[in-house]
């Protein structure tokens, strides 16, 4: 099993954790507006950021970020420092790597083998604008906007498992023409070599690839920093939680993400969980998922979508092929499985 | 971790003293570039308490070379292969190879064509009894009390699997369970230093954790490793 295809969603309450281009005033909320209403979201790079500075928190190393261009005068980039050999962030969120305009240096980059929706509102929803004031101490009092909004957002998300750890080498185009290492590629392999990587042939494409434990240790890792997700905007005003109140987690051997009418939603009346549409996928992907489908659920959210849920999925819940748990612990032991090695076999890609 | 470097000689022949004689040289010429306390500690001390260098390389081999009886002959196509098992060491061989255009090879110039990794998997793999073939590319050098040994000589193979066992001992990996010699080349002389080293080329099969398999790929058959000799195909 190649692929840890989920989706998730996130309740958020009174809040305002991602926010647009505001107005001098005002602090606006993203919104995505469609001919059934407006529907706040929060962007894919903002919970990726909150993830990555939640796997700081756990002890991961960041890859050191530098701001280039301004300087020169030219188009402004920020690029990690592009070594995923080193920085576990850098390697499961990818990167592009551009040095100012005309600089000789190549661009490198890496598709991140972590791949994550927007988390959209599942029902258009009202967005509620906060008028404040400021006059304390003031004699003329300072007046400011802000919006916020109450919705459940959902996302699916994949993670391509056997890329976690495994770098591809670029190679030249042409038939019969050697795979040469260019100098930026060759210090990438010697980086990776420092770390006990070996060299193999991935997806027909020359790679290093990291010592199993590491890569485990990343996967792992990057589920752990899901079970404690925090961040985001306005919390000093608007605090809330962020670790996902629903989850639900099903290993596919190809890159597929069959969750999308698991979670959806139904216009007036919010979020709808389907164990129906659930089980009808998994029929249509048999002999492609991995059973058990982990299903996380924090206990007090939903409780009649889940009563019902947990109706149509009794067979599969009976039989062991569906767990739920709480997000947290079904993450958490998700996460130690893959690190004990009980999952190797799903860092590797699937025979066909 | 191996890789092969591909070369051009810019002269038709290379007298033989000059085969294998200075591979020793241009490895640590590598290596000290880039990591010369790594470099100083392996040549004085060998790796990890051992006295063993847990490295391996190939004497230039050339494609297309004229044949000329008792000569060496060069050409436009030839290759060089570094490796080894230790990170840090290959590390710094890959290193040490990104920086340079070209390698002195005793009073030949080799410049440097490109550097290619060698993928793990391309290599030959397992028979159907289970045993691994490995078929060295230069001479496999055995010794035993001050005497080279050949294949089918006495205590041939009882020193080829002592050999292996300490190699298995300094990566602290189980040691081989099991080695046959299946065929062999003729017996062939080197000067490497005004001393002459004798082996030949073997094919061997080995019954030993895959792992281990994988590091003698990267390291080497036998002894004098480091001097160009026993690289696996």
């Amino acid at each position: 099993m190649a692929y840890l295809a989920g989706k998730m969603v996130l309740s958020v309450r009174a809040a305002a954790p991602n926010n647009g281009r505001g107005e001098p005033t005002k602090a606006k909320v993203k919104t995505v507006r469609t001919h059934e209403g407006t529907f706040p979201y929060v962007s894919a790079q903002a919970v990726r950021r909150w993830l990555r500075e939640s796997m700081v928190e756990m002890g991961s190393v960041p890859s050191p970020v530098t701001r280039v261009g301004k300087a020169q005068n030219k188009a402004q980039k920020a690029n990690t420092e592009a070594n995923p050999a080193r920085y576990a962030d850098d390697d499961l969120f990818g990167y592009m790597k551009a040095g100012p305009k005309g600089d000789s240096e190549a661009t490198t980059l890496r598709d991140s083998p972590f791949m994550l929706g927007t988390l959209l509102s599942v029902a258009p929803t009202r967005v509620t604008d906060d008028f404040g004031v400021m006059a304390r101490g003031v004699s003329e009092p300072v007046l400011h906007e802000h919006e916020f909004f109450t919705a459940d957002l959902a996302a699916p998300f994949l993670l391509d498992l056997p890329r976690v750890g495994t770098f591809t080498l670029p190679t030249k185009t042409g038939v019969g023409r050697p795979n040469y290492l260019s100098q930026e590629a060759a210090l990438q392999v010697a980086e990776a070599a420092s770390a006990g990587a070996s060299s193999v042939t991935f997806r027909d494409q020359p790679a290093v690839r990291l010592p199993l434990a590491e890569r485990r240790e990343r996967a792992a890792l990057l589920l752990e920093a899901m079970a404690q997700l925090s961040g985001g905007a306005k919390q000093a005003l608007h605090y809330g939680d962020r670790v996902p109140d629903l989850l639900v987690l099903v290993p596919f051997k190809g890159g597929v993400n069959p969750l999308a009418h698991v979670v959806d939603g139904e216009p007036g009346r919010g979020l709808r969980v389907r164990g129906d549409v659930l089980l009808a996928e998994l029929e249509a992907w048999e002999g492609e998922w991995l059973s058990p489908v982990r299903v996380g659920w924090r206990p007090g959210f939903a409780d009649d979508q889940r009563e019902t849920f947990e109706r149509h999925c009794k067979e599969k819940i009976e039989a062991g092929e569906i767990v739920i748990g709480h997000p947290r612990t079904v993450l958490r032991d998700l996460a130690a499985e893959l690190r004990d090695g009980e999952l190797d076999m799903w860092f590797e890609d699937p025979e066909r | 971790m191996r890789v092969r470097v591909d070369v051009a000689a810019d002269v038709p022949v290379v007298p033989w003293e000059e085969v294998h004689g200075p591979a020793r040289g241009a490895l640590y010429g590598l290596l000290s570039e880039v990591e010369p306390e790594l470099a100083r500690s392996l040549h004085d001390g060998g790796w990890g308490g051992h006295p063993l260098r847990p490295v391996g390389m190939t004497s230039p081999l050339f494609r297309g070379a004229p044949v000329r009886a008792g000569v060496f002959t060069t050409s436009q196509d030839g290759s060089l292969w570094f490796g080894s098992p230790v990170p840090e060491i290959a590390s710094a061989l890959v290193r040490g190879l990104a920086a340079r255009s070209e390698i002195r090879w005793g009073s030949a110039r080799l410049s440097i064509r490109g550097v290619e990794l060698e993928q793990a998997d391309q290599v030959a793999d397992g028979r159907e009894d289970g045993l691994v073939e490995l078929s060295s590319v230069t001479p496999v050098v055995v010794k035993r009390e001050g005497r080279y040994l050949l294949p089918g000589d006495e205590h041939y193979v009882e020193r080829l699997r002592h050999n292996l066992v300490h190699k298995a001992d300094v990566l602290g990996l189980p040691a081989p369970r099991g080695v046959w010699v299946v065929d062999a080349g003729p017996r062939r002389r080197f000067t490497v230093r005004g001393a002459p080293r004798i082996g030949a080329r073997v094919r061997v099969a080995l019954e030993a954790d895959r792992r281990f398999v994988a590091a003698v790929r990267c390291w080497g058959l036998g002894l004098d490793t480091v001097q160009g000799f026993g690289w696996v195909r």
